[in-house]
């Protein structure tokens, strides 16, 4: 309720007073943000200075004195995009617009070998094959502007309407597959998002969005950027409500439960802000994100078809960047960080035994910051040195979960911790034609000591429109402070780093001058798999290394651009993912997993019509069944500039109405639980 | 990564941006492409950032104040003094300079064929200097008069009837 009233007094206003709150509150707060302030404050004198020196010196340059300027570049041999020692895909705010996505988890269906599954509480995001039913979501990396978005306590990448950010002001996001943990460390475990917001003098002027959309869905938007020379500005509000529908669950058909029906169970909302300043070389990045969703499935034995059930997950992210570059061959970056995350589940469930429905309380509040430096440096040309530091420091990991009438504590856990790391990579041209890409960080915690993760990868130039990629890297997990809580009555597992090694070898060919097609062999090799078990002594719900998994797979990716607007995407993965123990395929983990997107410009001026659509092939659930295979069309008309200052699309989802449904998780009595049909949105955006 | 990798490319494209505004200052262009503002174009993905919008500001062309301008589409190449042409598919590249055929429109790119498919300035890179080089045929075709000034510290390229 309080978040409503800091919303509506004003976009600004509740951002900086949020922040100032947090300020007020404790004196580590303010050392936080003294050092950030104080990076900042040099940082921006440093480059309005260098900035200001720079532009006047080019711009006034005359012909004879450019011609004499030595120029760096990214990279001597080979372009950036073949460079990378994994398999990349970027997603651009193009593609967010035409296709009609509505969050990180629509953006992420799209990607080859990417699946999310939404249990109508969080979205799961399964890489090449593993994603278990049940698991949270804390295998990808989640970076907003390379900033770390996995929250303290449960490390999960949130991506559904929970995440940080409006897609609308996403400028791309990057898909970094594989293990990265030789730069990112934990949770780097099988891929790494890492989305980069729009900029001011993108944006240029004011943006007025509204959309509508099935089960009573509303979203509304106001943004301002604008470039004040040397500075870019970026503000933004959004605000996003969805009725939600009366969903039928057919395991509690009875005529005590509704007949099964969850009559509005399933609301949403969530309201973010953002600010964002920057220079040349500075950036500073403020966010406030809060999202409050009903839970219709009646998890965790809950009382179906009350809407008490709900969680709220809160984000405030300030981070500031600078980077520089000293001379042709040095660069420089700094990082400081300050995030909050608090969570607040309420469950109401009943006791036989007591007449009144009991109300569990789950909160959470994680709070860290941090810091980071890299320095790149290019040796003989040849050597490409990136080394860095980063120690991060969690504040505060809370844990609460109890029972308010009759009171009864399921745990109490509050600690804090710390994490140092150093990294270093090199980028080693042999020739024009090899390059090898050698890294390796150190990770040392203060809750259960140290991890060391390579990463080997060579890339070889065969033609013009040939890059072939060797690829070895290991990365971990550390186990995370919800993992590790103190239950009482029950014990408190030592639990270790669960570990993934994964080999690859990637082709990347140009066919003709539109055609780029990608392929990549894998296997992946994970031990000491933190999975949940049920303590036979304490009768709860416990975590302990038990699981080793090895995967399997294949993946090819096409994508073609013409300059007549027309856009494709395919991609097609067959994997295999199994428990080593059992040889069994792992819960939700499709053999089959293919995409198709397709963008055609329309006659008439900017039109596009849009197609995304993906097929699944079977996935086995926890009880021993299975969900079928489906395929999901999506369909989207844009009209891009109509009259000037006007974009409107139209967006057509599932709109086949297939039936389908993802896995449910242990907190489910559904095995499997049933995905939206057939639902439209209409958006309007003004620009001025 | 990404972002680092960014930063140490962007002055290569400051000086690129700096040399188009140079351009804008060293050619003529003919009196019945006087639009109220002076236009700089870039077509396709954008390797300037802010640079090229930094060298523009508060400058002026003739009295006219320069616009960087990010182009949509080819179509829109008509509207443009100078346009700047990143892709180097020399495929597309032959699509979008057979649009600004007979307009009077400085093309700028860099990439081993420009020249040899119409483009009339391409930017090369020489121990890593940026240098350009100029197809003075070109020119001519969209009516633009390159000073001595510009000239002289060129390499001028005969690509000979190649050309379309």
């Amino acid at each position: 309720m309080r978040l409503r009233k800091i919303f509506s007094c004003g976009l600004l206003h509740a951002c900086l007073l949020g922040f100032i709150r947090s300020v007020v509150r404790a004196a580590y707060v303010v050392r936080v943000f003294l050092c950030c302030f104080a990076i900042s404050i040099a940082g921006l004198l440093l480059d309005t200075v260098t900035l200001l020196a720079q532009t006047t010196d080019l711009s006034q340059a005359s012909l004879e004195e450019l011609l004499n300027i030595k120029v760096t570049t990214a990279s001597r041999y080979l372009q950036c995009a073949e460079v990378a020692p994994s398999l990349v895909t970027v997603v651009t705010a193009n593609e967010i617009q035409k296709y009609g996505y509505r969050t990180l988890a629509d953006i992420l269906r799209s990607v080859g070998g990417f699946y999310v599954t939404y249990d109508r509480n969080y979205s799961h995001v399964g890489v090449r094959g593993f994603n278990r039913a049940g698991d949270y979501n804390t295998r990808i990396l989640l970076l907003v502007n390379g900033h770390r978005m996995n929250d303290a306590v449960y490390e999960l990448a949130y991506v559904g309407t929970e995440f940080l950010l409006d897609v609308d002001l996403i400028d791309r996001v990057e898909v970094i597959r594989g293990p990265s943990s030789s730069l990112y460390g934990t949770n780097a475990f099988f891929a790494v998002i890492n989305v980069i917001t729009k900029s001011g003098a993108q944006v240029d002027g004011a943006e007025f969005s509204t959309e509508l959309g099935s089960f009573g869905s509303y979203k509304g938007r106001v943004t301002y950027g604008k470039q004040f020379r040397p500075f870019q500005v970026l503000l933004s509000g959004s605000y996003y409500t969805s009725a939600g529908q009366n969903l039928f669950f057919p395991e509690f058909n009875t005529p005590t439960d509704n007949f099964g029906v969850a009559v509005h169970g399933d609301d949403d909302r969530s309201r973010s802000l953002l600010a964002q300043i920057e220079t040349g070389k500075l950036k500073l990045f403020a966010a406030y994100s809060i999202r409050e969703k009903g839970i219709p499935t009646a998890s965790f034995g809950d009382l179906f078809n009350d809407p008490t059930s709900r969680t709220f997950d809160g984000f405030r992210s300030f981070d500031v960047q600078y980077q520089t570059t000293f001379s042709r061959d040095w660069s420089l970056s700094l990082r400081g960080s300050h995030d909050v995350y608090t969570y607040n589940g309420r469950y109401l469930w009943k006791d036989p035994n007591i007449p009144q429905p009991i109300l569990n309380l789950d909160l959470a509040r994680g709070e860290w910051w941090g810091g980071e430096a890299r320095v790149i440096h290019q040796f003989f040309e040849q050597h490409k040195i990136t080394a860095g530091t980063e120690f991060r420091q969690n504040l505060r990991q809370e844990q609460q979960a109890y029972d308010v009438q009759p009171f009864f504590m399921y745990w109490d856990d509050r600690r804090s911790s710390l994490l140092g790391a150093v990294y270093a990579q090199d980028e080693f041209s042999l020739s024009r034609k090899f390059l090898l890409n050698l890294g390796i960080r150190h990770d040392r915690y203060s809750s259960f000591g140290g991890t060391t993760n390579p990463r080997l990868a060579l890339i070889y130039q065969a033609r013009e429109a040939t890059t072939l990629k060797f690829l070895y890297g290991s990365a971990f997990r550390a186990p995370n402070a919800f993992e590790t809580r103190s239950i009482t009555p029950g014990s408190n597992p030592t639990l270790q780093s669960e570990t993934i090694s994964t080999t690859e070898v990637v082709v990347e060919q140009g066919l003709t001058h539109h055609l780029h097609l990608a392929g990549s062999g894998y296997y992946n090799r994970i031990n000491n798999l933190i999975s949940e078990y049920t303590d036979p002594v304490a009768g709860r719900r416990l975590y302990r290394n038990l699981d080793k998994v090895s995967s399997k797979g294949l993946e090819f990716e096409l994508s073609s651009k013409w300059l007549s607007g027309l856009e494709a995407r395919a991609s097609y993965n067959l994997q295999r993912t199994i428990d080593r123990s059992t040889a069994q395929v792992l819960t939700n983990s499709p053999l089959h997993l293919a995409k198709l997107g397709i963008i055609a410009p329309l006659p008439g001026k900017h039109l596009f019509a849009s197609m995304d659509s993906w097929y699944m092939s079977r996935r086995s659930t926890l009880a021993g069944s299975s969900v079928g295979g489906f395929p999901v069309f999506n369909f989207t008309l844009l009209s891009r500039n109509l009259g000037e200052h006007v974009d409107l699309s139209a967006s057509l989802y599932n709109a086949f109405d297939k039936a389908y449904a993802d896995p449910g998780a242990e907190e489910h009595i559904q095995d499997a639980l049933r995905q939206d049909g057939r639902n439209f949105r209409v958006k309007l955006t003004f620009r001025f | 990564m990404t972002a680092a990798a960014q930063s140490a490319r962007a002055p290569e494209y400051e000086v690129k941006a700096a040399f188009l505004y140079n351009f804008a200052k060293f050619v003529e262009w003919p009196s019945a492409s006087l639009a109220p503002s002076f236009r700089i174009c870039v077509l396709g993905r954008d390797p300037f950032g802010v640079a090229l919008s930094n060298i523009v500001q508060s400058k002026s062309i003739s009295g006219r104040p320069i616009v960087r301008v990010q182009l949509q589409s080819p179509a829109e190449v008509r509207l443009c003094h100078v346009l700047f042409i990143s892709q180097s598919d020399p495929e597309a590249l032959k699509q979008v300079l057979e649009r600004t055929r007979g307009l009077p429109v400085l093309t700028v790119g860099e990439s081993a064929d420009f020249l040899r498919l119409g483009g009339s300035i391409n930017f090369v890179l020489e121990q890593d200097r940026v240098r350009f080089e100029i197809n003075l045929e070109s020119a001519e075709r969209h009516h633009l008069k390159l000073s001595s000034k510009l000239l002289a510290v060129a390499r001028v390229v005969n690509v000979g009837g190649g050309a379309n």
